[in-house]
């Protein structure tokens, strides 16, 4: 997993639970690097995985809601760090769909060992998108936590259903987004 | 050390720890950006590259094409390299 997600996750730590906390997981976690993280680094996603463990153990916060905390947290990052893929008047749903085909190639541009999730499209209408994940990594909370981040972002009320999960033994996570408007 | 002076160090080490954030960040930007001008110069230098092998071998097949009028090389010969030429330009077999 890329350096940014370990910084990102720091912050976050940081800023909610107090820079103490940070130190707890990091003595917890043994990271190879003794926690000297940087965006132009890849590091084991068994670390990304200890942490939210060990939080979740520290805090009795269920690892895949801190998953999703996080990838509202890590949106806004990602969008200030990258404003070129939130071109004035882009609509919501014109980002989402550009994630896959677009904003994900060009993160492999620029870090040739990033390992990216396969997402699909569905529009059954117009004010619903639907996501069909597949990753390995079976990280579909952080993909609730970033499309509910973004939708943050652009001041649109979604809600979104999970009907079919790859924790659930299926071959990828169905994420049915309702644009509530 | 006096309350006070402790909560004035804390904010001191507080603030030193924000600045060398911002400059790792900073740093980061700066490597990325780099990165991508690279990864831009690389796609263009490969894309040269294959225009340069294409113009070499037309200017090859061209040569022997020259050299036959010329009376340098037999028929054979020279449709020999054609066909190599040719399927050097096409790149076949891949
Ligand atoms: C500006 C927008 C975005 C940028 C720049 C971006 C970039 C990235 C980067 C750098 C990673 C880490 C890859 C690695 O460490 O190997 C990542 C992973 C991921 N991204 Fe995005 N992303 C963006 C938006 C989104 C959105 C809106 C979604 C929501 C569906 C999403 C879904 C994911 C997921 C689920 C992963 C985890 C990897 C996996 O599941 O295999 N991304 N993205």
């Amino acid at each position: 997993m890329k350096g940014i997600v370990f910084t990102t996750l720091n912050d976050m730590v940081e800023e909610k639970f107090g820079l103490a906390t940070w130190e707890t997981l990091l003595d917890k976690v043994h990271p190879e690097n003794k926690g000297i993280y940087t965006a132009g680094g890849t590091y084991k996603d068994a670390e990304l995985v200890s942490y939210v463990m060990e939080l979740s153990k520290l805090k009795k916060i269920e690892p895949a809601q801190l998953i999703e905390a996080f990838g509202i947290y890590f949106f806004p990052v990602l969008a200030n760090k990258y404003p070129v893929f939130l071109p004035e008047g882009i609509s919501f749903k014109e980002f989402m769909k550009n994630v896959d085909k677009i904003i994900h190639v060009e993160v492999n541009k620029l870090y040739s060992d990033a390992i990216l999730p396969a997402m699909s499209y569905e529009e059954p209408s117009p004010n619903e998108l639907v996501i069909l994940y597949r990753s390995p990594r079976k990280l579909c909370a952080l993909a609730v936590g970033l499309t509910k981040g973004a939708a943050n972002h652009f001041n649109v009320p979604i809600a979104i259903q999970h009907p079919i999960c790859m924790h659930k033994g299926a071959d990828h996570c169905r994420l049915e987004v309702t644009i509530e408007k | 050390m006096k309350n006070s002076d402790f909560v004035l160090e804390i904010e001191t080490y507080k603030k030193a720890r924000r600045r060398d954030k911002e400059a790792r960040l900073v740093a980061e930007t700066l490597l990325e950006d780099k990165t991508r001008e690279l990864y831009v110069t690389h796609e263009e230098l490969k894309k040269k590259y294959n225009e340069l092998e294409r113009y070499s071998s037309e200017l090859e097949l061209f040569l022997s094409i020259a050299k036959l009028s010329e009376g340098t090389l037999n028929l054979d010969k020279v449709l020999h390299f054609f066909v190599n030429a040719v399927c050097k330009l096409e790149k076949w077999p891949a």
